[in-house]
């Protein structure tokens, strides 16, 4: 029971609210989020609208087929798409489509951009999702080994193995990773994507490709070991040493939580354009290999929507960072 | 069993190296050669100094395997693969040094501006940057590619504007670090005009160690981006060499069994930006120690 | 191991010390100096049951560094070198040496030049084998600046409650929680069901510490270490957790080393004290010995740390602080000899030229030691 009339202190007597639960702290974050990519998208699509201004070609081939229409024709439909107004409207009218779903129609295959990148995203979302996510452990494991000092040994040639093969390039990795696997080891048949969405184990050669080879390893891993090694002197640690408790359960949020989602924000975007090269190698029909067609054919409605879905999903990472940081860290919402 | 003894012999001027870890000295002597070395080649190539022909076919010598005549061997028609990778390095030498400069330079320019008046600029140019760094860099190069077809000076200039974030971070931590030390506020107080102070004690005095570290990690980049370009089909192109279409093109004869055709290429990717990021990452660590101590 | 101070330890009276440090080098190699820094050069010191132990020195002194080592806490390489330390939880336990198997991982050549071959990593997981058990259940070590002492990431009540469970793992989710408030409570904190739930930050400094003692005291330690407890808080502060130290003690006995560089914590909280100058103590004895400035035999630099504290008389008379000329030593470029020599105000008269030699740490009488030439006799003295 407390004295009464014990030692009170000032500081405690001004805080008058509890210190908020993490889930609501997280909504809050969330919000924040939202709020930001909705101005980064502004910026994003509006960059995009003025490079497309200035790219050859007609721009309403990206909503219909112009190649056989007179020039009275081209001159209606161009009114009708609202192309003929001044560049602020159309951006306006451009984005207003944008928000309705319709982000035109392939110049190559005439379907709808927005189903394109719904059939490739998900694959896309899934090979790069499990990359990162490998990419992440690997570092992790490497860092922690190599911060503690406990079994230099396998710490450096796990660091070893990081720095080479975030060197060498992915494709040929994916090379060797194929050849090893099919033609040495027999253990898969070559496939065309088409089987490969259905067999399970094919699928874990371009994840192994990607995560491994993405070549951001070497770095996250140093990365990684500097600001464990940095959290390892911390007095909190030195004090749950002193007490006998488990270092990991004092360590992991500071030394794991925080800098690995900060590892998957600003990671995610090569990962994600490693995932195009990967694609490429492995036949993997995912968006990747979408907008490296469309970049070939000038399929300018496709590029955009990938842009845009990169740019979400870039996002996204940068929202899950937050979430996660604000979970873990109960100073960063107050 | 680790030894400890006390060293009696003065250090000498190399001895300023003993302090160093060996792990950052293997690094920076390893990264050093390697620069060193595509220094070479590209000079060489650039003047022609290459031991054979790159473009001549010899369909005698077909897919052979290092030997005498040809150092590295041959590819499918018999070209000598040595001088193709020398040739390969004009690819990207020129134009990553171009990304290099325009990632310093503006790099420079937002991380001062950032640094030193964080509570005019630290949001304009925090949204800027941030809207560089919010897609992946070669989406935004494939975008490009299909609107302009540029060459690779333009691809890599475009690699150049999106590694300024990077760079004025750079500067802008270590400038915040130095604006804690009191040296600074000493020679602004005592009236020194602040470009000055900038120039003289931020950039030239702290700022060499920042431009060698950029100009690592930017060559090493823009050898990767290039490589990858070319691969998919979108940089050099055939016959002319670059790193990537020759392991591209060496595909179908890796599945049969010739793996060196790809893998010549490839380990000498390997072997240059590995260099590269050993260095990088060394002279990160010596900017990090320095910036705690 | 031989069994000679086994039984030299069991010869003292049935209540023989809890810990006994024996010769301890503690020792860091900078190598970018190629030098060593010897943090603790041959260190001992006596603990009895439930006595209160000071060991007081400037910063750079080897005090925290002597009871880091004692709980195996030291990183930095190559560390420990040589020592013992006997460990007797009980009057009627066998004393078990806490550095026993030291011999084999290191071995050390005083030089000069000073050589040491140490297997850090294997020493490293043999003694933690041994003292992973001991922390946070023998020992308990609370440290200054409590508000980075406590992890930020958790709760209090989270923190409290581990400490709590690794004690008595069997208590139930709830009695553990009562428990704790309990402990909360005990070190005067008010409102302790809702402290539970915050966070060091909401927490001012003096609350920190009250629940860094409170995290200590919670595992019920046979010894309880104290590294400067009352710095970097509040004057007033300082008063208070001292105020809160004495009150533990009283009702709890616990043997309790506290480290401090203030003169004034000591003579609140100290039955003997021990004063640590570059690496080695200068003197020990019981408080009321080494507190009386004008009582001899004293070594100079206590007499130092002594005059330093001014009266309220100098203060009235507006007199020049007493200071001690000098600076504290460089740990890695020591010179044989007596290693206060400079500093010293008070020449050993008519023996100076003992002085190149270090004295030993001599016994003077009424369990006092004191290391200085003026008190011993030398060996060429017959």
């Amino acid at each position: 029971m407390a004295v009464p009339g014990g030692i009170k202190d000032r500081r405690a007597v001004r805080r008058e609210r509890p210190a908020a639960s993490p889930g609501r702290r997280v909504a809050r974050a969330l919000v924040r989020e939202t709020a930001r990519t909705a101005a980064l998208l502004v910026g994003v699509t509006l960059a995009m609208f003025l490079l497309l201004a200035r790219a050859p070609g007609n721009p309403a081939a990206m909503y219909v087929n112009v190649t056989d229409l007179t020039a009275e024709e081209l001159a209606a439909v161009n009114h009708e798409l609202g192309l003929d107004r001044s560049l602020p409207v159309r951006y306006v009218v451009w984005v207003g489509r944008m928000v309705r779903g319709d982000l035109g129609h392939s110049l190559r295959s005439g379907r709808p951009v927005t189903r394109e990148l719904w059939q490739t995203g998900w694959r896309t979302l899934l090979l790069t999702g499990s990359a990162m996510l490998l990419t992440l452990a690997f570092g992790a494991l490497t860092a922690y080994l190599q911060a503690t000092r406990r079994h230099p040994t396998i710490a450096g040639a796990l660091g070893t193995f990081a720095y080479v093969i975030s060197a060498l390039p992915v494709f040929w990795l994916g090379y060797l990773v194929i050849y090893i696997f099919t033609t040495r080891l027999g253990v898969f048949p070559l496939m065309s994507s088409g089987e490969a969405a259905t067999h399970w184990g094919f699928f874990l050669l371009p994840v192994l490709v990607l995560g491994l080879g993405n070549g951001t390893l070497s770095e996250i891993t140093r990365h990684l070991r500097a600001h464990l090694e940095g959290v390892l002197q911390e007095d909190y640690i030195r004090t749950a040493r002193a007490k006998g408790a488990p270092l990991l359960r004092h360590l992991y949020k500071d030394g794991f939580v925080m800098p690995l989602s900060s590892v998957l924000a600003n990671k995610l975007p090569y990962v994600l354009g490693g995932a195009i090269v990967v694609e490429q190698v492995f036949n993997w029909a995912g968006m990747g290999r979408l907008v490296w067609q469309a970049a070939a054919d000038r399929d300018y409605p496709i590029l955009m929507g990938v842009t845009l879905a990169s740019a979400l999903i870039v996002r996204a990472g940068h929202a899950v960072k937050e979430a996660a940081q604000v979970a873990a860290n109960p100073q960063l919402a107050e | 069993m680790a030894h400890y003894a006390e060293l009696t012999i003065a250090p000498t001027t190399w001895g300023r190296f003993r302090a160093w870890p060996v792990g950052q000295l293997f690094a920076t002597s390893y990264g050093a050669t390697v620069a060193v070395l595509l220094t070479v080649a590209y000079v060489c190539s650039r003047l022609g100094w290459l031991p054979v022909d790159p473009n001549a076919m010899d369909l005698a010598a077909m897919n052979q395997t290092p030997d005498a005549a040809h150092l590295l061997g041959t590819d499918f028609v018999g070209r000598d693969l040595l001088s193709r990778i020398m040739l390969g390095t004009q690819a990207f030498f020129l134009p990553g040094l171009l990304a290099i400069g325009v990632s310093l330079v503006f790099g420079a320019i937002f991380g001062v501006l950032v640094g030193f008046w964080p509570e005019r600029f630290a949001t304009p140019v925090g949204v800027l940057l941030q809207l560089l760094e919010s897609l992946p860099k070669l989406v935004l190069i494939l975008l490009v590619i299909a609107l302009f077809r540029p060459d690779i000076y333009i691809i890599l200039l475009v690699v150049g504007i999106t590694n300024i974030p990077a760079a004025a971070e750079l500067l802008r931590s270590k400038i915040a670090v130095l604006k804690r030390k009191s040296y600074i506020e000493a020679a602004l107080a005592l009236g020194v005009p602040t470009w000055r102070v900038i120039g003289k004690h931020v950039l030239w005095l702290h700022g060499r160690g920042l431009v060698l570290i950029q100009a690592t990690i930017g060559m090493g980049e823009a050898i990767l981006i290039e490589t990858s370009l070319s691969y998919l089909g979108f940089g050099v192109q055939e016959p002319v060499p670059s790193w990537g279409n020759m392991v591209g093109l060496g595909k179908d004869y890796f599945f049969q069994g010739d793996l060196w055709i790809s893998t010549a290429p490839a380990l000498a990717i390997l072997f240059t930006i590995l260099g590269f990021h050993l260095m990088g990452d060394a002279l990160l660590e010596r900017l990090e120690a320095r910036n705690s101590a | 191991m031989s069994t000679a101070p086994a039984t030299a330890a069991s010869r003292t009276a049935a209540t023989g010390p809890i810990l006994r440090i024996q010769d301890l080098r503690t020792y860091f190699y900078l190598p970018a100096r190629g030098r060593f820094l010897k943090a603790v050069d041959g260190v001992s010191l006596d603990v009895q049951h439930g006595e209160t132990l000071a060991i007081v020195g400037e910063s750079g002194s080897g005090k925290s560094v002597t009871m880091l080592s004692l709980m195996g806490l030291v990183t930095a390489v190559p560390g420990i070198v040589d020592g013992r330390m006997w460990y007797r939880p009980a009057p009627d336990a066998k004393p078990v040496d806490l550095l026993e198997g030291l011999g084999r991982f290191a071995k050390l050549k005083l030089g000069p030049p000073p050589e040491v071959h140490k297997d850090t990593l294997g020493w490293h997981k043999w003694h933690e084998h041994g003292m992973s058990e001991r922390r946070g259940r023998d020992f308990a070590m609370i440290f200054q600046n409590p508000r980075n002492a406590l992890n930020p990431y958790m709760t209090i009540g989270q923190q409290i409650l581990e400490a709590i469970r690794r004690r008595s793992p069997e208590l139930s989710a709830a009695g553990a929680a009562d428990e704790a408030k309990g402990w909360l409570g005990k070190v005067r904190i008010d409102d302790p069901g809702r402290r539970m739930t915050d966070y060091a930050h909401n927490l001012s400094g003096g609350m920190c510490q009250r629940v860094m003692i409170a995290m200590a005291l919670a595992a019920r330690p046979t010894v309880l270490i104290a590294d400067e407890p009352t710095t970097g808080l509040d004057a007033t502060i300082q008063s208070h957790i001292l105020d809160l130290m004495e009150e533990m003690k009283g009702e709890l006995k616990t043997t309790t080393i506290v480290i401090t560089h203030d003169m004034g914590v000591a003579r609140r909280l100290a039955d003997r004290i021990a004063v640590m100058y570059a690496g080695r103590v200068v003197e020990k004895g019981p408080a009321e010995t080494v507190l009386e400035l004008r009582r001899e035999p004293k070594h100079p630099y206590t007499t130092g740390l002594l005059s330093a504290i001014p009266t309220a008389e100098d203060i009235e008379q507006r007199r020049r602080l007493t200071v001690i000329d000098g600076d504290v030593p460089d740990l890695s470029r020591l010179g044989t000899g007596c290693q206060f020599l400079e500093r010293c105000a008070v020449r050993p008269a008519g023996r100076e030229r003992f002085c190149e030699e270090e004295p030993p740490l001599g016994e003077v009488g009424q369990g006092q030691r004191v290391r200085c030439w003026r008190h011993l006799r030398h060996a060429t003295e017959a």
